[in-house]
Order: C-alpha cells, then sequence, then structure tokens
C-alpha cells in the first residue's frame, strides 16, 4: 500500500471520434500536502479532479490513494467534495446541509459537531438560514463546513473560490488554510488563479490545454502565511506563468 | 387594492354592463342569451341547491385528482428508478391519456353507475398525464452540481430521491398541479353530464334540456369561481411550501 495520492498515466477522451482531454497525467502527493492544478480552461483540471474523485471514469491509467481506487474512495466516504458553485440544499437549513452530509450513507468514524464547523467557519449565527438567504461567500463556507462534516481524508475542491469577490476570497482563503493545518488532510485544488494556487499550495501542476498534460510542477517553499507582496512568491508566480505559456521545461524548478 | 386590481375589476364590471346593455336593447330572447341580472337572479334564489351540487362536484373532482396525481406520480417514480421501463410505461401512458374521454365517460356510467365512480375515474384519466410528465420531469431536475456531492459521499439511490431528487420534483409538480386542478373539476362535470344523480354537471344537464339558459349560466358562474379558488389554493399551498425557489 503507498501512501498518499498517486496518479500514474492517467489518460481521457471523450466521444467518438475520440478527443483527448488527458493525456498521460502522472504525479504523485504526498499524504497531507495540498497540490494546486492550474491551467487555463479547457486544460481537463476539472476533469482529473473528477476522475480522481470518482465521479467520470478514466479511459486509462490509474488512481490510487493510499492504494485505494476512487470509486472504494467514494463508498468509504473519503472524499471530500467542493465545486465552483456551493451546491448546497436549498430546501434545507444549513445546519441541516451540514447534518446530512453526516447521516448519508455513514460510516464509523468519529466525526466533528456540527455546530463547532459552523462557529469555525464563522456561520454559527447563521445556522438556521436557509442557503439562498446567504450570500455566494457565506455559502461557500457552508459548503466548507460540509466538506469538513466528513472528515474525508482527500479534498477534492474545484475552483471554489472562482465566483467569490477578492476580498472575500482572501478571508476565505485563509480560514481554510487555518482548518487545513489542523484537519491536514491531502488536499487537490483546481484553479486558474496562480497567485491564489500560490498563496495556498505546496506545489503548483501547471497544466497546458488540449489535451490536459502537465507542463511541470513548481515548489512553492515559502513559510505560511505568504506574503502576496514579496519578491519570493512574485517570482514562484512568474515561474507558474512561464509554465503555462509553454517556457522549455529545463527552466522548471522542480 | 393596487392599480392593476382595480383595473382587473374594471374590466370584468365594463364586460358585465356591455353584456346587460347589448341583451337589453338587441331584445334577445331570454332562452338563447340570458342577461346577467337574470343570471344573478337564478344564482340568489338557486343558492341553496348550487352550493351542495357544487360540493358534490368538488368532492368528485379531488377525489379524482388525488387517484390521477398519485398514479402519475407512481409512474413517474418507477420510471425514475428503472430507467429501462421509460419506454413501456410512457407507451401506456400515452395510449390511457389519447383514449378520448367524451367516449369513455358514459361506458364507464354503464359499468359503474350514477354514484361518484365514474366521475372519479374520469377525472384521474384526464388528470394523471400532467402530474406523470411534470414529476418525471422534476426527478430529473436536480442540480448537476448538487448531483455531484451526492455522489461524492456515495448516497444510496433512495436517499438520493428522497433528499435531491424529490424536493427538486416539488416545483414541478405544483406546475402540474396548476393545470391538473382545474382540469379535474371539467373531468367531473363532463362526467356528471354523462349521467348522474346529482352534482354541477347535472345541473347544467338539467337546466340545458329545459333551455333554462339562466340556470345554466348560474351553474356556469359557480363552476368558474370554483375553479379559480382551486387554482388559488394550489398556488398558496406552493408559495408556503416551496419557500426556496
Amino acid at each position: 500500500m503507498t501512501a498518499g495520492l498517486r496518479v500514474v498515466s492517467l489518460s481521457k477522451s471523450y466521444g467518438d471520434p475520440p478527443v483527448p482531454a488527458l493525456d498521460e497525467i502522472d504525479f504523485a502527493s504526498p499524504s497531507g500536502s495540498f497540490t494546486a492544478v492550474v491551467g487555463a480552461s479547457g486544460s481537463g483540471k476539472s476533469t482529473l479532479l473528477r476522475i480522481i474523485g470518482g465521479l467520470t471514469v478514466a479511459s486509462s491509467g490509474q488512481v490510487t490513494m493510499d492504494g485505494l481506487a476512487p470509486d472504494e474512495l467514494r463508498r468509504r466516504k473519503a472524499v471530500g467534495w467542493m465545486a465552483q458553485r456551493p451546491a448546497l440544499l436549498p430546501w434545507r437549513r444549513v445546519i441541516d446541509n451540514v447534518t446530512l452530509a453526516q447521516s448519508i450513507n455513514p460510516r464509523p468514524r468519529t466525526l466533528p459537531d456540527p455546530d463547532q464547523l459552523l462557529s469555525m467557519v464563522g456561520l454559527a449565527e447563521a445556522a438556521l438560514a436557509y442557503p439562498g438567504e446567504l450570500s455566494g461567500g457565506m455559502q461557500q463556507r457552508a459548503a466548507l463546513a460540509r466538506t469538513l462534516a466528513i472528515g474525508a481524508p482527500l479534498w477534492l475542491m474545484d475552483e471554489p473560490f472562482s465566483s467569490l469577490d477578492e476580498l472575500t476570497r482572501e478571508t476565505l482563503a485563509d480560514d481554510l488554510l487555518d482548518i487545513w493545518a489542523s484537519a491536514t488532510p491531502t488536499v487537490v485544488w483546481v484553479t486558474h488563479h496562480i497567485p491564489e494556487a500560490v498563496s495556498l499550495a505546496d506545489r503548483l501542476l501547471v497544466f497546458t490545454p488540449r489535451p490536459g498534460r502537465i507542463a511541470g510542477l513548481v515548489e512553492v517553499d515559502l513559510p505560511r502565511p505568504r506574503d502576496a507582496t514579496s519578491g519570493a512568491f512574485q517570482s514562484v508566480v512568474r515561474e507558474a506563468r512561464q509554465l503555462l505559456r509553454g517556457a522549455p521545461r529545463a527552466e522548471v524548478v522542480a | 387594492m393596487n392599480r392593476r386590481g382595480i383595473l382587473a375589476v374594471g374590466i370584468l364590471v365594463v364586460a358585465v354592463v356591455v353584456w346587460e346593455v347589448a341583451v337589453q336593447v338587441a331584445d334577445t330572447p331570454v332562452y338563447l342569451v340570458p342577461a346577467p341580472s337574470d343570471v344573478a337572479g337564478v344564482l340568489a334564489d338557486d343558492l341553496s341547491s348550487l352550493l351542495p351540487a357544487a360540493g358534490v362536484t368538488l368532492g368528485q373532482a379531488l377525489a379524482g385528482l388525488a387517484l390521477g396525481g398519485a398514479v402519475g406520480l407512481l409512474m413517474a417514480v418507477v420510471i425514475t428508478f428503472w430507467a429501462e421501463l421509460e419506454q413501456g410505461v410512457m407507451s401506456l401512458a400515452l395510449l390511457i391519456k389519447s383514449t378520448p374521454i367524451i367516449a369513455v365517460a358514459p361506458i364507464l356510467t354503464i359499468w359503474m353507475g350514477f354514484g361518484p365512480g365514474p366521475k372519479i375515474v374520469v377525472t384521474a384519466l384526464l388528470t394523471f398525464f400532467p402530474v406523470l410528465i411534470n414529476s418525471l420531469e422534476g426527478f430529473r431536475s436536480v442540480d448537476p452540481a448538487l448531483a455531484d456531492w451526492f455522489r461524492s459521499v456515495d448516497a444510496p439511490s433512495r436517499q438520493y430521491f428522497l433528499q435531491a431528487r424529490w424536493p427538486s420534483a416539488r416545483p414541478f409538480l405544483f406546475a402540474a398541479l396548476k393545470v391538473a386542478a382545474p382540469l379535474s373539476l371539467i373531468g367531473a362535470v363532463v362526467a356528471e353530464w354523462m349521467g348522474a344523480s346529482s352534482g354541477l354537471g347535472r345541473q347544467m344537464w338539467l337546466s340545458y334540456t329545459n333551455l333554462d339558459m339562466p340556470s345554466l349560466f348560474a351553474a356556469v358562474i359557480v363552476l368558474t369561481v370554483l375553479s379559480a379558488s382551486v387554482y388559488r389554493a394550489v398556488v398558496a399551498t406552493e408559495r408556503r411550501t416551496v419557500h426556496w425557489a
């Protein structure tokens, strides 16, 4: 059994004749690490995330987390899935959204207290509100609480902040990092926002589009919390940008 | 009352006045077109018999709607859980829906007599289809992002149905009821017209055979008010139960 997330020569094509979306993706993320997948729209980042989460089947290749295949991970409720839209149940109160996550397909493990989760994400006051009564940022906070609620060791997050304004995004990112530091799940974070990726992740997988390929790996060796205005931060951002634009692999610091 | 409300009432009043004046001026015989004042007179005099008749019709209509709604809903649930049955169930539903009610109603009366039976069945035949179509669409209308989340926690299909499909379908169910509830009254009245011992349809039929136009119009007005009230009741219930939409 191998610890952490392993993706081995993973490919995916759609349609007939097949159009490749992902081409021979290979990477490994240690347990408890934070990996950001960055790339332009259509570079297959979301497809990769869906395959890891067992929501889409790969055409070839392999994904395992601690030796388990995606479907097995889902069955064990080991996947914390968070998408671009909060996707809460609008007919249930915020607190009931969180408890539902725990009561569906229950697994024998100690789960965090829903009320505590809500205070952790700053929603203690909004526990009894319906999602429709909350702002976009608060809804995404509720979705985060729901993700935390199942105590999953793997978080798959598909641009969860992309529909939020800059300020909300930054405060949520800070909170998220605090929570991640205490829960230490393995995170795969998809985004097209390079500074966001650099401020959050341990490393960046930079994707080039059509079909999605890994252009390079950028380690972010900076202490958290990170100062986005510092020179070191900026140079990592620059490095990722160059990779995105198709700079030769020789320049990659991996 | 706001401006729109006043306008709505105004238009109604103008229409009634025009009708009254037209009948008086043209001196139309009352067995062809009664004046609103004639109808109002009958309404006032016969209310004690019209209201119980309306009660009978409403009861049969709602019973038929309940039966038709339950059958339509059940078919939609079956198709949702066993997609391979869709073509079979839908073909059967279309076949039943396409039978001409006007031909079926007398046969049902021969089989089941003058009681509520045929009315309930005719109403169910008319109302099951809109409920089936809408609830099926509703069950399939779950937000894809929400569906992803349910899959990510490996929710059993029963849970997915109760927590995602059913609430998602509720606005669709109410859309169906807005059509089906007024339709259920038409169904009951048509069936009563084919032979009944009581009900608004029977009253209409009696008035019709006696060429008693004011009575016929009075019954029609009661039916119209009933139909609008049923519709309003559905809308009010929807506002209370589908608060998130």
